[in-house]
């Protein structure tokens, strides 16, 4: 391998490594941008934002998911719930459809406070699923 | 004493029943029961039967088994009755400390026919380590809690609305647990990514320049020459360099010479001085043709002349009648050489063309 050829390997390494850099820094927004840009909104309320999709739940919830990835995850019958570092979103069945709610993390602790409350933070009833059992891992 | 054996049975039965959120090995007993009344309602809506079924080996406390459903703690599913059930199997074995391996755990969604599977379950990206973690009552808790979600999805019931709550959230109500950056989460592995690979191109290049074989020294070439490897100062040559005219235009039968042996001396290069190109300069002053001795037979006749003054023209040659007729006669070059053949066109040419040059 020649002097040239080397250090055309090593100007490709960087600049893959630049285009990768960048596109990590100004590549993704928030989870609200990424809501306002891939799902149709039906109404505001202040922060609090609902949008439909005629996607099921599930597949709403796995493309939501795997787009920006959540702090904590909640799964209800009546649901999925994901935390965010300033939001938390909401995704519920609407018919055949979905209807996606996302609401600042104050608000939206309380709107879903029946199936969060005791999870992610104080207050609700349920304080379910906060650690005991065997606790024998090594 | 009659009245007293009844009390004693039932106290006995009361005790011998088993308590199945009190012996659940994963679940607390609020928890348990919490879960149940869960999958109730999502039977309740759907008409699908849920349930859970953890068997847990310890190599301690021995094997032990959480078992729970829509029809509450303690209670398996009813696979027999409920035509559309649902359910999670989970195998937890702790091995003890001074054992070689490692806690180990498997799962899977056991259902009727149509319903949903392990590849369901896995799309979910439940963290599935923590089974054998610290907490795995939250691994299996949200897992069953997601059985109604799955059984929606794939149509065996229909799935189950939440309603936001509209009232006031309870003043104690708080989140906890900073959550930690969205953008790191979401973006951290990918600066990382870029971060290293533009190190790992610099760090190449730079080893590339390390390692790069010496170049072969140039040479310096000064802009002065040194005094020692300096030529002696030209010295013009005291005696200029004769150089030999070139021969006239019309063939001299004396000064006649074979070409090779005066292009030598006629070389401008060689004789060429600041004294001899000024003479090359200027038209060569070319010596009168030796006039060939007369011949006998022509003397009393006028000397023939190089060129009339007159007519320069009327040569003998192009003129040979007329007055000038005994000037060609009395060609010398004619007349000396009668033995040599008169020069050829090929014999004159070199003299032309040094006259032309």
């Amino acid at each position: 391998m020649t002097f040239r050829t080397k250090m055309i390997v090593a100007g490709a390494i960087g600049g893959i490594g630049l285009i990768v850099l960048m596109f990590a820094i100004f590549g993704g927004g928030g989870i609200r941008s990424y809501l306002d840009d891939n799902f149709r909104r039906q109404s505001a309320n202040g922060n609090s934002i609902v949008y439909t999709s005629t996607a099921k739940p599930k597949a709403v919830y796995e493309q939501i998911r795997s787009a920006r990835s959540p702090a904590d995850t909640r799964l209800d019958p009546s649901g999925y719930f994901l935390r965010y570092s300033d939001d938390i979103v909401a995704i519920t069945a609407s018919g055949t459809g979905s209807r996606i709610y996302v609401d600042d993390e104050r608000r939206g602790y309380a709107t879903w406070l029946p199936f969060v409350g005791g999870v992610w933070g104080t207050g609700g009833s349920g304080e379910n699923f906060r650690g005991g059992g065997p606790g024998g891992g090594k | 004493m009659k009245a007293l054996v009844p009390v004693g049975l039932s106290a006995l039965l009361l005790l011998a029943a088993p308590s199945a959120a009190a012996a659940d090995v994963v679940f607390d007993p609020a928890d348990a029961d919490d879960l149940a009344a869960t999958l109730a309602e999502a039977t309740a809506a759907q008409n699908v039967c849920y349930g859970w079924d953890v068997q847990v080996d310890d190599a301690i406390a021995g094997q032990s088994e959480s078992v729970g459903s829509d029809r509450g703690a303690g209670t398996p599913v009813d696979t027999s009755s409920c035509s559309k059930y649902v359910r999670l199997d989970v195998f937890i074995t702790y091995t003890s400390e001074s054992s070689e391996s490692e806690d180990s755990a498997s799962w899977d969604v056991t259902s009727s026919s149509g319903g949903p599977t392990r590849s369901d379950m896995e799309d979910l990206g439940l963290d599935w380590d923590g089974l054998t973690g610290e907490n795995p009552d939250v691994v299996i808790g949200n897992a069953v809690s997601a059985l109604p979600l799955l059984a929606a999805d794939n149509g065996m019931g229909e799935g189950i609305e939440a309603a936001p709550a509209t009232g006031a959230a309870p003043a104690d109500a708080s989140l906890t647990d900073s959550p930690g950056s969205d953008f790191w989460r979401n973006n951290g592995t990918g600066l990382l990514w870029g971060i290293g690979l533009l190190l790992a191109g610099g760090l190449f290049a730079w080893w590339v320049f390390r390692s790069r074989p010496p170049k072969p020294r140039a040479y310096v070439v000064p802009d002065t020459v040194p005094d020692d490897l300096a030529p002696p100062p030209y010295e013009p040559p005291t005696a200029p360099i004769a150089v030999q005219p070139d021969p006239p235009t019309e063939p001299v039968p004396v000064a006649r010479q074979d070409p090779a042996d005066t292009a030598p001396e006629l070389e401008p290069e060689a004789t060429e001085t600041p004294e001899t190109a000024e003479k090359l300069d200027e038209p060569p002053e070319l010596d009168p043709p030796v006039p060939a001795e007369p011949d006998p037979s022509a003397e009393g006749a006028a000397p023939a002349e190089p060129e009339a003054p007159t007519e320069p023209e009327a040569s003998a040659e192009t003129a040979p009648s007329g007055p000038a007729k005994p000037a060609a006669e009395a060609d010398p070059a004619a007349e000396s050489t009668p033995d040599r053949p008169a020069p050829s066109d090929e014999d004159a040419a070199p003299s032309d063309q040094k006259n032309k040059e």
